[in-house]
């Protein structure tokens, strides 16, 4: 009863948001705030109702109620409780209920928030946002019901893939989508703003935190994706430019791009038509990402399987692009620039080439991801491009971005000093000079050297910016370091949370660049007892065990081997890659374990053995640096986090009475 | 789907329903407000004192040389001298007086003062009352030239430009009343 | 907007241009079925010598790996339908493999190989990670009957 409620409430939630986009958009016609707050009303209860469904389909996972189809596809009778609750998002129908379900809430949170400054926006924000989700929702009850029931319920599930047991799996769907679908308010606000024609930045303002926090959910999404990829697919890496990787690095990309010029549209007016383009294209993006995906028009090892959502996928898009443009050009009029750019040795010259550029690198991996589907619309035949493509592509596009982003904040509005540029990149030159004479001599290889360089480069300016700014407040305020630091970030919190975030972004290009070009691995295949060596690792093997699994559904042949110094013979310790057998599913899945120290990474895999054991083969992949990864997007996150929490003690800017200091003017 | 299981939906669709029309209910409002010509100044006010404080901050790290930093900063101390004057014309609705213009800049420069990089407050006490007997002395400049205006001029006398609207609209307001 | 930033941001634009040209020329694979591949032909295309992208349908009983030589072979069909068939009429193309085999080569997984066709009419997979696909088992839709 409880999940035929559930879909009960879906069904109703559509009605709402049909109801939602009429009254809202007939309020504002009319001019009759009755209607608005009706329409408001409703979008606020679009999220109960499918939070209520979400309720149902859980309630049915966890009652292993294997009569619903999508229970049965995703669970059985062997699947932990936990897994079962997140079994949820595991294929198509429920995880669209899910990205609903964070949808919704958005739109709950936004609906919630103090619309007095801007009354004029709400009813065409509620509209659009409303206008979305209801598609979405459409789509969930139309091609893709989780709620659908066998005529002969089975006895047991299928059970949950065991490549979806890891914590990555568990919370990388929920930033993913959480990331996307909080993309549709700034969305909403720059409809709203365009049917409305104002001619100032309000929607920008007041829709700058909900896209950081987008951004921040897309990052997230995307290094948790590599973790999983890199636990848990035994193939040593972690990005492998597969089309589901690449749409949401596209969005990523789309989504930066639109920060840094936003920031010049507030301070100096410009940019404003490139900014609506650019928003649009990030939310097409995101659309086009997720319908992409979905429809099976793609091959690629995360398509869901083949379906007919792909053209009411492409239709709505068309519909939803489509109408932006339309809309764009009717107002055109209030979009003029409030201030021309002078040169490009400026920091608006410089924010424009980093747009260009983020935005070209996020076109060649969108061109690269579809142009299977281009060439075979051409002459019949699809030609696909390996990840050495997408290497040589963005990796050089993406470098300079990381150079840009160390020259960038040296250079000062309208027009920088060639000499305040050149006295401030004295030293973290010599610096990365020096160190690029010591990584060529140790590696031996030229453009590794090269881009660890650029890399350390941008760190070191951008540690510098933290400096000059302390000193700049110790010699004027007379402050002491660790108070000159903290109000120095209080003041300015986005621009030196926004360095944090550019320093978490340089260690997760030193871990890539370590791992793509000094990477290793090999293959062998070693007898009882005997040892291999590895760089500076010798491993012994010393058999292997079969033991149940945590959870008791599946038996793990586990090899044991011993680590040792390959110099001195010292025991580093064991290392125990496994393989799990599945019964349920019939399924495998190798699980490698990880050695070695934080700089380099030793990953080995139990790739097969004979005899019972007599014979092992092992794969280890020497991966370099890689940790700096995950620790840059550590980095990252706490540069987001000091972004966007408000520290400021007071938004009210305080005054000092004029009265008493110079004495009352005579009105 | 039981009885009980579609008598539950149509209590919630109910629920829902209500809770939904319940504005309707009320009397009618306009939905749109005007513009408030107020809060678009008070925004403009405060992105000014961002720019400044920003200034003030590349400056002191070495990122402009004095020049050009001297002339960017009095330029938006201008623009946010005549927003709070707006400002204050619009809450007192009276005539400006030339009192208001010093006024406005000093309550500018305060809060920019202040609230940036603290000079020591002696220092900025001496800022103000100089800024202030300055544009006692000088009420308003030429936009274009920068060249003092005489009270109730309507050209400036230096470069023959038209004196500032709200100027030019408060006289013909005050002739209308 | 100058001409300048017209100018600078069209070169940009131009040398990713080419830099896309050359990479493409390079790192391309034809995306194949196997009855084309057994053709040898699509499209009036040779396929001998090109690098390709084989989708086919994995059939369980033909798999043979060597743990030891890391060496692994297996056949593939055109689709799920053609499981079902005759060896002899149904055709198939076997694959060949350098590496760990993938927990989720099964009877029945769609499989992604990107190699070459050589001259013993064995498809032979490529040294790169991902030469070796196959789909994410999660997501295959159940062929069972559904109704509300």
């Amino acid at each position: 009863m409880i999940t035929d409620l559930g879909y009960i409430a879906l069904v109703i939630s559509l009605l709402v948001c049909v109801y939602a986009i009429a009254t809202s958009l007939l309020g504002a016609r009319r001019n009759d705030e009755r209607l608005v707050q009706s329409g408001r009303n409703a979008a606020k209860l679009v999220f109960p109702l499918v939070l209520v469904a979400c309720i149902g389909l859980w309630y049915a996972l966890i009652t292993f109620d294997f009569g619903v189809i999508y229970v049965a596809d995703v669970s059985s009778k062997a699947t932990p409780l936990f897994y079962r609750i997140t079994a949820l998002w595991g294929s198509q129908g429920g995880s669209i209920l899910f990205w609903n379900l964070l949808m919704s809430a958005f739109i709950f949170v936004a609906m919630l928030r103090n619309w007095s400054e801007d009354k004029d926006l709400l009813p065409y924000v509620t509209a659009v946002a409303c206008l979305i989700a209801g598609f979405f929702i459409f789509i969930n009850l139309s091609s893709a019901n989780p709620f659908l029931r066998f005529d002969f319920p089975p006895a047991d599930g299928r059970g949950l893939n065991p490549l979806l047991r890891h914590p990555g799996m568990i919370i990388h769907p929920p930033m993913l989508y959480a990331g996307y679908t909080s993309f549709i308010i700034p969305f909403a606000f720059l409809i709203a703003s365009l049917a409305v024609g104002r001619r100032d930045n309000l929607w920008l303002i007041k829709s700058r935190r909900w896209t950081l926090v987008g951004w921040a959910f897309l990052a997230s999404g995307l290094l948790l994706g590599g973790r999983w990829a890199h636990d848990v697919l035994g193939w040593g890496g972690y990005w492998g430019w597969d089309p589901s990787e690449n749409m949401p690095f596209v969005s990523w990309l789309f989504a930066t791009a639109f920060l840094h010029s936003a920031m010049i549209q507030e301070k100096r007016g410009m940019f404003k038509n490139w900014n609506v383009l650019l928003m649009a294209f990030t939310f097409v993006s995101i659309f086009f990402g997720t319908s992409f995906i979905r429809s099976g028009l793609l091959t690629s090892v995360h398509a869901f399987a083949k379906s007919n959502l792909g053209p009411l996928f492409l239709g709505f898009m068309v519909l939803i692009l489509g109408g932006t443009i339309l809309l764009w050009f009717s107002r055109l009029d209030t979009l003029h620039s409030e201030n021309k750019l002078d040169s490009w040795f400026s920091r608006e010259g410089i924010f424009l080439l980093q747009n260009v550029l983020f935005v070209s690198t996020a076109i060649t991996i969108f061109l690269g991801t579809i142009f299977p589907t281009i060439t075979e619309a051409i002459n019949g035949v699809k030609i696909t491009v390996g990840p050495p493509f997408y290497n040589q592509v963005a990796g050089p596009q993406l470098i300079i971005l990381v150079l840009l982003m160390g020259v960038a904040p040296l250079l000062a509005w309208r027009k920088a000093s060639a000499r305040a540029l050149g006295k401030m990149s004295l030293i973290p030159a010599v610096i990365s000079l020096i160190a690029f004479v010591l990584i060529l001599v140790g590696s031996g290889q030229v453009i590794p050297s090269l881009l660890l360089v650029l890399c350390l480069y941008t760190f070191v300016q951008t540690c510098l910016e933290y400096i000059r700014g302390v000193r700049a407040r110790v010699n004027s305020a007379g402050e002491s370091i660790p108070v000159a630091l903290l109000h120095l970030v209080q003041r300015n919190q986005r621009r030196y949370g926004g360095y944090l975030i550019h320093i978490g972004i340089v260690l997760i290009a030193v871990g890539a660049i370590g791992k793509g070009f000094y990477g290793t691995d090999v293959l062998r295949n070693v007898k009882l007892n005997d040892s291999f060596t590895v760089g500076s690792y010798t491993f012994t093997y010393r058999g292997i065990a079969s033991v149940p699994c945590e959870f008791n559904d599946c038996q793990s042949v586990e090899a044991a081997l011993l680590t040792t110094s390959s110099r001195d013979g010292s025991i580093i310790g064991g290392v125990y890659p496994h393989r799990d057998q599945f019964p349920a599913q019939q399924e495998t899945s190798t699980i490698a374990d990880i050695t070695g120290s934080f700089n380099e990474e030793v990953y080995v895999i139990l790739a097969g053995w004979e005899n019972n054991g007599t014979t092992a083969s092992f794969q280890v992949y020497i991966n370099p640096l890689i940790n700096w990864i995950w620790t840059g997007g550590i980095v990252l996150i706490l540069g987001f986090l000091l972004a966007f929490w408000q520290m400021e003690p007071s938004t009210a800017i305080r005054t000092v009475p004029i009265a008493r200091m110079v004495g009352s003017p005579s009105k | 789907m039981g009885i009980g299981t579609i008598l539950i939906g149509a209590a919630l669709f109910i629920i829902v329903a209500l809770y939904t029309a319940s504005p309707l209910f009320e009397t009618r409002r306009p939905a749109i407000a005007p513009l408030s010509h107020e809060q678009t100044l008070e925004r403009e006010r405060a992105a000014i004192v961002r720019t400044i404080r920003e200034l003030d901050l590349d400056y002191r790290t070495g990122k402009l040389n004095e020049a050009d930093y001297k002339g960017l900063r009095e330029a938006q101390v201008q623009r946010g001298a005549e927003t709070l004057r707006e400002l204050d014309e619009m809450s007192r609705n009276t005539e400006v007086n030339t009192e208001a213009t010093a006024d406005a800049e000093a309550q500018l420069q305060a809060k920019v003062d202040v609230d940036a990089e603290a000079e020591s407050e002696a220092q900025m006490t001496a800022q103000i009352e100089a800024r202030v007997a300055e544009l006692r002395r000088t009420a308003s400049v030429c936009k274009s030239c920068g060249k003092p205006l005489r009270d109730g001029d309507r050209f400036c006398a230096s470069c023959g430009a038209l004196t500032s609207p709200i100027m030019n609209s408060k006289k013909t307001r005050g002739a209308r009343r | 907007m100058k001409p300048k930033f017209i100018i600078g941001i069209g070169i940009v634009i131009v040398a990713v241009i080419a830099v896309m040209g050359f990479a493409v020329a390079g790192n391309s694979s034809m995306e194949v079925q196997v009855n084309d591949v057994v053709a040898q032909r699509l499209q009036g295309v040779d396929l001998s010598q090109r690098v390709l992208k084989l989708t086919g349908v994995v059939v369980g009983d033909s798999i043979v790996y060597e743990p030891s030589s890391l060496h692994l072979e297996f056949d593939v069909v055109n689709s799920r339908e053609d499981l079902v068939g005759s060896p002899a009429k149904t055709p198939r193309l076997r694959v060949v493999y350098q590496g760990v085999r993938p927990d989720t080569l099964v009877n029945e997984a769609h499989a992604i190989v990107t190699g070459k066709l050589s001259a013993d009419g064995k498809f032979y997979a490529g040294q790169a990670q991902d030469s070796l696909m196959l789909q994410c088992p999660t997501k295959y839709q159940s062929a069972q009957t559904a109704s509300r």
